[in-house]
């Protein structure tokens, strides 16, 4: 759960990274274009599978009782 | 605190839980049993006045509480009252400490609630010394208070802050001295909390506690929580059917949320997540009164909550002041259900971020297609349109090539013909007069030129003639025949006296002859 959770941070900057990538270029390789949407594809596939409904665990933990 | 009831307590609770397969805190936590055998309730009210018992676990294990209570404290007495027989009846006097221990454990069942005005105070490393003081008729009895109790209460004690304190009394054997020894107290009134609450909140503000600078962020996709709730109630549903499925991980601690021993309990509750793993620690309850708040307002608990190490969340309801707990907290909502909401923000938000990155990413890239496509077509168009160009040039160039040379044909057929009609006529004319001009010529040259010399041959004969008299008549020779002569100087002839001096040496010439002669006088 945790690997997810920085993968979907990670991920969603990457995804962001592309997209300000082609909001820069004036001219775009179409080659270099194509790895890009590749990869952007690729982290839309992770982030979605990450938001995809996941159940909740929920644990009851004991309170530490301090007493003098 | 009566061990033995605890431990008689503990056991019946234990077998409670097994007969109805649930954790042994869902009978009754160790706090309230530590306060049964504390206060030793024996009956339903006095049961009921200990906080966390309420109706619903009085109907279900209130009587067998109060059995094990009266079971002990029945004993006692009947054991008291036989060794008060057998002190009376072997006239054995108590010793003062044995006497003393026997009025602490009848004192010590004398738990109560009291109000008053504070009087004295004495406050010590750990021990608070005081006086409550009957506001009607002045009646006095001592007090005292365990430094961390105090601490807990929330309540600062001044001289004349009226106060509820719960305890029982107790004799201190070395003075014999008799104190109301206090388990918890609280201030009287709204208006009193008030003002101990804006106190506190001045105070707090002055060191920066409630500063925006000092607040850490909550992360965006939250994943490990920490939840403090009162388990069961309407708070701990909403947040429950509110929070997303995320994948939450959540760790739940149920506290008291109001009332005296509430503020232990938040506070040990936190104490606890200091050394769990978490995210965002959220704290939650519903809305209440003022006084409902105190736990919230209370000073340790708030420090412990800016010392805290992770982000706190609070959702408490409140009604005009904001609890301290919610000030100095790293963000506040108002209901369980904007906890939820705030968590689940950044998730949901994930999921919109995702959408448009997509589109644009592939919109981009579509363009980017289309507009090498265009630049192909364009390509094509252009070089179709120039080679399209050069044919078109080279058909007009061919048409025109033709219709030239036919031109020039035509042209030179006109000029042949033209030339032929002109030039014949011209020849003709031409031999017509050079023929002319042979007859011309030969006829008037001849006669012309042979006048023309004989008239040229006759005037230069006489000519001739003329000169030959004329130089016969001015030879100088002839003159010198005469008598005159020539008188030269260096080959010149002499026309003035200016052209000699005196010893000049000159020629004379005459007719036949020369001689020199030297100039002697000139006049």
């Amino acid at each position: 759960m945790t690997d997810q959770k920085i993968n979907l941070k990670e991920s969603l900057g990457k995804l962001n990274n592309i997209v300000e990538w082609f909001d820069e270029q004036k001219e775009v390789d179409v080659e270099l274009g194509l790895e890009k949407v590749k990869e952007g594809a690729e982290l839309i596939k992770v982030c979605r599978k990450r938001l995809l409904e996941v159940e909740n665990e929920f644990k009851e933990i004991q309170r530490d009782i301090e007493k003098e | 605190m009566d061990n033995n009831l605890l431990q008689k307590l503990k056991d019946w609770r234990k077998a409670t839980a097994e007969a109805e397969k649930v954790p042994v805190f869902r009978v009754f936590s160790n706090a309230i049993l530590e306060a049964i055998a504390q206060f030793k309730p024996r009956d339903k009210e006095a049961l009921l006045s200990i906080k966390g018992i309420r109706d619903r676990k009085y109907n279900k294990y209130g009587e067998a509480v109060l059995d094990l209570v009266n079971e002990k404290v029945e004993n006692k007495p009947t054991n008291e009252r036989e060794e008060d027989t057998e002190v009376n009846r072997s006239s054995m006097p108590f010793s003062v400490s044995g006497y003393l221990d026997f009025l602490n454990a009848r004192l010590s069942q004398s738990v109560a609630r009291i109000q008053g005005d504070i009087s004295s105070l004495d406050i010590r490393e750990r021990v608070i010394y005081f006086s409550l003081k009957d506001s009607k008729d002045g009646s006095v009895i001592n007090c005292l208070i365990w430094k961390n109790v105090y601490e807990l209460s929330g309540v600062k004690f001044e001289i004349g802050t009226e106060v509820i304190l719960s305890g029982c009394p107790d004799i201190y054997k070395p003075t014999g001295r008799l104190s109301f020894k206090a388990l918890s107290a609280e201030l009287v009134g709204e208006g009193t909390l008030k003002i101990a609450y804006e106190k506190l909140k001045a105070k707090l503000q002055k060191e920066g506690l409630f500063d925006e600078a000092r607040k850490k962020a909550i992360l965006p996709y939250p994943n490990k929580i920490g939840l403090i709730t009162s388990k069961g109630g309407a708070v701990m549903a909403d947040f429950i059917a509110n929070i997303g499925k995320f994948g939450y991980k959540i760790f739940f601690i149920d506290s008291r949320v109001e009332g005296q021993l509430a503020t232990e309990e938040l506070l040990n509750s936190i104490k606890t997540f200091r050394n769990k793993d978490i995210d965002v620690l959220v704290i939650i309850r519903g809305g209440g009164s003022m006084e409902s708040f105190l736990p919230f307002n209370n000073e340790t608990l708030v420090r412990e909550v800016a010392g805290f190490p992770v982000p706190i969340l609070v959702g408490i309801g409140h009604e005009k002041d904001v609890p301290l707990l919610a000030l100095v907290s790293d963000m506040r909502v108002s209901t369980p259900t904007a906890v939820a909401n705030f968590l689940n923000e950044s998730w949901e938000q994930a999921e919109t971020l995702i959408t448009p990155s997509e589109q644009k990413i592939f919109r981009k890239f579509q363009s980017i297609i289309q507009k090498n496509k265009d630049f192909v077509r364009d390509s094509l168009d252009t070089m179709k349109n120039a080679f399209q160009k050069i044919f078109n040039d080279f058909s007009r160039a061919q048409e025109s090539l033709k219709i030239g040379f036919k031109s020039i044909k035509d042209q030179m057929i006109d000029i042949d013909r033209r030339i032929n009609g002109a030039l014949i006529p011209v020849f003709r004319k031409i031999n017509f007069s050079i023929l002319n001009l042979k007859n011309t010529i030969s006829d008037s040259i001849t006669k012309k030129f042979l006048k023309d010399f004989i008239g040229a041959k006759n005037r230069i004969e006489e000519s001739i003639t003329s000169y030959q008299k004329q130089l016969t008549n001015n030879d100088p020779k002839r003159q010198l025949k005469l008598g005159y002569s020539i008188v030269m100087k260096d080959g010149r002839i002499l026309k003035t006296t200016s052209q000699i001096q005196k010893g000049d040496v000159v020629s004379v010439g005459l007719s036949e002859g020369s001689f020199d002669s030297e100039v002697k006088i000139i006049k």
